[in-house]
């Protein structure tokens, strides 16, 4: 085929289907999370939890064959809110030190509470990490932690036994304790 | 044999192993286990005590996540870098920041990413849980009557799409500027300056709601003032769209603080709620300066709470703004809405002629005008409060006729049959209504015969025609280019009905009054388009009358009508052989066609489909096919596929693959043709073709059902005399005679003879190629003796005409001759 009939599409393609999921839950999230600016003081806020199943009943409600399981959604959703939350943390750090360099103060003791966001993104960082030589340990993480699962429920989401959630829950935080620890 | 476990899937496994025991256990174990590798167990037991630690640390990050959250939640920016869909493409756009998060749809900013020119727009993603299936295919409807409305106020729609999960995305024009009350806030503007901004709205929304279009979603946010202080309006029409169809939609999409009474409520909505809408920004961006009663007057009529007691139509309101600027008396005043009343008693015989005109629209273009058949009847409303004053009066009545003509109608979608359907029952009310006026009723008159003709109803167009001249005349415009445009367009109306004569002497009668008025009138471009028209096929003649009407619509700015002049000229040159020259005028039409109407209006099919036509003509078959495909592909986004339109340009495509020898292409577009194709002449027709390029191609046996479709079609529309009623019977004898079925062939060529020779001059290719397929079938039969008097004459015909007969009509009959 003559190379010049053929667009040039410089950096990102489209979007796949699962892309594309990603991405609506991503809004759906980031819209449900906006919102609460407009609600009453006094009214419960919310938590990742809620958030996360706020999502499901609006997505669910639209095109039920999209998410023809809620179990496939909520891996999804979780996915989707370790962006949201890694997002925010790591904006909101930019904010605090300009445009400077990122340094990590580590603490000698482990009990005092090193800055928030710092751990935050180290977290983020040792799981990406963790992820490439244990790929079935993040999405435990991102459902357990991220999204706030309880274990049943990431059990049913991710397709594995409550033994084996457990199990992996544990050694995941394990590792990264590991390599979060000063 | 499996491999060995790598030292960190032991580690791993007796991690597991150990967790599932009691702490107390654990020791135990890990020595009898791992004693002997104590690296291995110091592994094992450090991640333990990580494990322990980690539950604190845990615990502390949860409180981490749930600040974050909270922090997020607590109006911070929201995070936008990591939105997924940055530096992704949607169709030709990639997406380059996150812009903002709407109520019904994400936002981004975007640029060409094929390169091919610099353009940076905004694309907007329709939230997925607000549309429901139907919703989105109404919406994917309604978004294309959008990117027709082409209006320098509104903010254009570029493109669009679906995503791979079925959500609708459009891409939008992205527009510099403020909201109109910063604006005016920033920028001091005095009260009269922001009159002037909001009628400049006003007047933008009545010509979108003359296109059948309303905003629904009214706001300051969507009322933007570029730098240059021009006003853009945003969003248009998406709203209501999703608001009528979307599912769970409403609450989400609307802002609160504007909706009106009736939004709210959930009902229909209408012009009126733009009305209503505009009238609280009219509240809001005079505040400062309010005080007036007579603008207290005008805000108060457009958002009283009942629709039906605010202004009738949006023009009225920007009638009224602009009276509030020019201290004119306003029709907000309550006395004058109690005279409008009156004027709608009065004339309710018209009332009920445009509401049907309303319904007859709704099945014509299904969403729009459902989504916006109550604006109509507002305009129906407008046009009744103002019909006698005199010169509102017309203009509203002739916007709906214009409406309805056919080259604007493209825009709508309208059958041309469902058009003329329209345009006569409102004429049938204006004659009683508008009896006075027999100018106006002239023009009334020519919007019908024009749709008519469009719809194939020659002899009504021609009798609306005659009766429009005398109405011209009636009016005592005798002698005005407005006669001679009504003689122009009888010429026309009666040359293509074949009465030459008498369309000349008009053509000349005509034109002697063009030479004795002034040129620059638009009637006069009207009047030598239709003369133009009427001399077809006599192109040095059509040719200098587009030529004249090309310098009075040059003079007169009127580029839409250049248009067709263009591609009539290109015609016209053609037609004398001067290639070069049709195809620089069709080059220039199609230039100005897309820069009028934009890419994608389907106004430029019929340019297209003249292009199209010269590459045939000009030898080039794979540039027609180019075009046709192109004049299709336009036409069936904005119509769909089984819109008459579409089919037509469906059918130049098939008729241009079969010049070009592509019978496979062909014979699939003509499948699909058949498909679709409603009951009706042109049923009979596509499937003539259909069987004939079949035949042609040796599928005898799939040929046979088109042939039959075509043989009923004939026989059900065409007159007893017409000579195509012989087509298919003729086609299938050469089918015949090809299964070598020869008695069957034998009695189909004898029924095509039979019919042809009867109805065509003697001597004509078709009759004898008949003739002669009789005698071939003869042969096959093994009646050589009888087929001699059939296929020698026949021959001998064929090959006297040679030069005008296909070879292949002459090739069998030359080889029965020689077997005989």
């Amino acid at each position: 085929m003559d190379s010049s009939a053929l667009p040039v599409v410089e950096n990102g393609s489209g979007l796949d289907f699962d892309g594309e999921l990603f991405a609506e839950t991503y809004d759906t999230l980031r819209r449900i999370a906006s919102r609460q600016l407009s609600r009453q003081a006094g009214t419960p806020s919310l938590n990742t939890t809620l958030v996360v199943h706020e999502a499901w009943l609006k997505l669910s409600q639209s095109d039920n064959a999209r998410y023809a399981d809620h179990d496939h959604y909520l891996a999804t959703a979780a996915r989707a809110m370790r962006q949201i939350l890694i997002d925010h943390a790591r904006r909101k750090l930019a904010a605090k030190r300009g445009a400077g360099a990122v340094h990590f103060e580590l603490e000698e003791q482990r009990e005092a509470s090193p800055d928030i966001d710092h751990r935050f993104l180290a977290l983020d960082d040792a799981l990406k990490a963790l992820g490439e030589r244990a790929p079935e340990l993040e999405s435990i993480v991102e459902c357990r932690f991220f999204a706030g699962l309880t274990v049943d429920q990431t059990a049913s989401a991710l397709g594995r036994s409550v033994r084996t959630v457990e199990r992996q829950w544990a050694r995941a935080r394990a590792y990264l304790a590991d390599q979060l620890e000063p | 044999m499996p491999d060995l476990p790598t030292e960190q899937e032991e580690i791993d496994a007796a991690f597991e192993a150990a967790f599932d025991l009691s702490e107390e256990e654990r020791p135990t174990w890990l020595a009898q286990q791992f004693g002997n590798r104590p690296v291995l167990l110091g592994k094992i037991t450090h991640l333990l005590e990580q494990e322990r630690y980690s539950r604190a640390l845990f615990d502390q990050l949860a409180g981490q996540r749930a600040a974050t959250l909270e922090s997020l939640l607590g109006g911070d920016d929201l995070p936008a870098s990591a939105d997924p869909r940055i530096g992704k493409s949607y169709g030709p756009w990639r997406v380059t920041a996150h812009l903002g998060s709407g109520g019904l749809a994400e936002v981004y900013e975007v640029c060409r990413a094929d390169g091919r020119y610099e353009q940076r727009a905004a694309l907007k993603i329709l939230r997925k849980g607000i549309l429901g299936p139907v919703a989105r295919e109404l919406f994917l409807r309604e978004r294309r009557l959008l990117a027709n409305l082409e209006q320098p106020g509104i903010v254009r729609i570029i493109d669009g799409g679906e995503t791979p999960t079925g959500s609708p995305w459009l891409v939008m024009e992205l527009v510099e500027g403020e909201p109109i009350d910063v604006y005016c806030d920033l920028h001091e503007l005095s009260h009269r300056e922001r009159l002037a901004l909001l009628a400049d709205a006003a007047d933008i929304l009545s010509a979108a709601h003359g296109r059948l279009v309303m905003h629904g979603d009214l706001k300051v946010e969507h009322l933007l003032v570029t730098p240059s202080g021009q006003l853009r309006l945003l969003d248009f029409g998406i709203a209501q769209a999703l608001d009528e169809f979307g599912v769970g939609g409403r609450a989400d999409g609307f802002s609160p603080g504007y909706a009106s009474p009736e939004q709210s409520e959930g009902k229909t909505l209408s012009a009126a709620s733009d009305i209503y809408q505009l009238g609280q920004i009219i509240a809001r961006v005079t505040s400062d300066t309010a005080g007036q009663i007579a603008l207290q007057a005008v805000i108060a009529h457009a958002t009283q709470p009942a629709p039906s007691d605010r202004y009738a139509s949006m023009a009225e309101l920007a009638a009224d703004l602009r009276a509030l600027i020019a201290d004119r008396p306003i029709i907000a005043s309550p006395d004058s809405s109690m005279q409008a009343l009156l004027r709608v008693v009065r004339h309710n015989r018209l009332a009920t002629a445009l509401a049907a005109l309303a319904i007859v629209g709704s099945v014509g273009w299904g969403v729009t005008a459902t989504l916006s058949s109550a604006a109509i009847k507002r305009e129906r409303n407008a046009a009744l409060a103002a019909a006698d004053r005199e010169e509102r009066g017309k203009d509203v009545l002739l916007e709906l006729f214009r409406r309805a003509d056919m080259l604007e109608a493209d825009s709508l979608g309208l059958e041309p049959a469902e058009a003329a359907a329209m345009l006569e029952e409102t004429l049938a009310a204006a004659r009683k209504s508008l009896a006075d006026d027999p100018a106006m009723l002239a023009d009334l008159m020519d919007w019908t015969a024009r749709a008519q003709l469009r719809a194939g109803d020659e002899a009504r167009a021609r009798s609306l025609a005659e009766e429009g001249l005398t109405k011209v005349r009636q009016a005592k415009l005798d002698g005005s280019p407005h006669e001679a445009a009504a003689m122009g367009f009888l010429a026309y109306v009666l040359a293509r009905n074949g009465e030459t004569e008498r369309a000349e002497t008009l053509s000349s009668q005509a034109l002697a009054l063009l030479d004795n008025s002034d040129p620059a009138e638009p009637r006069a471009a009207d009047a030598l388009l239709s003369l133009a028209w009427a001399a077809e096929g006599d192109w040095p003649k059509q040719q200098g009358l587009f030529e004249r009407a090309l310098v009075v619509t040059g003079k007169l700015g009127r580029e839409k009508q250049e248009i067709e002049i263009r591609s009539g000229l290109s015609r016209a040159l053609a037609g004398q052989g001067d290639l070069v020259g049709a195809r620089k005028q069709v080059e220039e039409a199609l230039r100005l066609a897309r820069r009028y109407f934009g890419e994608r209006h389907p106004r430029l099919a019929l340019v297209l489909s003249d292009y199209g036509r010269l590459e045939e003509k000009a030898g080039n078959a794979d540039a027609a096919i180019a075009r046709h495909r192109e004049a299709l592909t336009i036409s069936e986004a904005a119509f769909g596929p089984s819109h008459s339109s579409t089919l037509a340009h469906r059918n130049n495509l098939a008729l241009a693959l079969l010049a070009a020898g592509q019978s496979t292409a062909a014979i699939s577009e003509y499948q699909r043709l058949l498909a679709l194709q409603p009951e009706g002449l042109p049923r009979g027709e596509v499937a003539q073709n259909l069987g004939a390029t079949l035949v042609q191609s040796g599928s005898f046996d799939r040929a046979e059902q088109p042939l039959a479709i075509a043989e009923q079609s004939f026989a059900r529309h065409l007159p007893a005399d017409h000579p195509r009623r012989a087509f298919p019977a003729l086609t299938r004898s050469e089918l015949r005679l090809g299964q070598g079925r020869f008695v069957e062939a034998e009695k189909d060529a004898r029924a095509a003879l039979l019919h042809l020779a009867k109805v065509m001059p003697p001597g004509h290719f078709a009759t004898e190629t008949a003739r002669c397929r009789v005698g071939i079938a003869l042969i096959g039969q093994g009646r050589r003796g009888e087929a001699a008097a059939f296929v020698r004459p026949a021959l001998k015909a064929l090959e006297a005409a040679a030069g005008s007969v296909p070879a292949r009509y002459v090739e069998p009959c030359r080889n029965a001759a020689k077997a005989l």
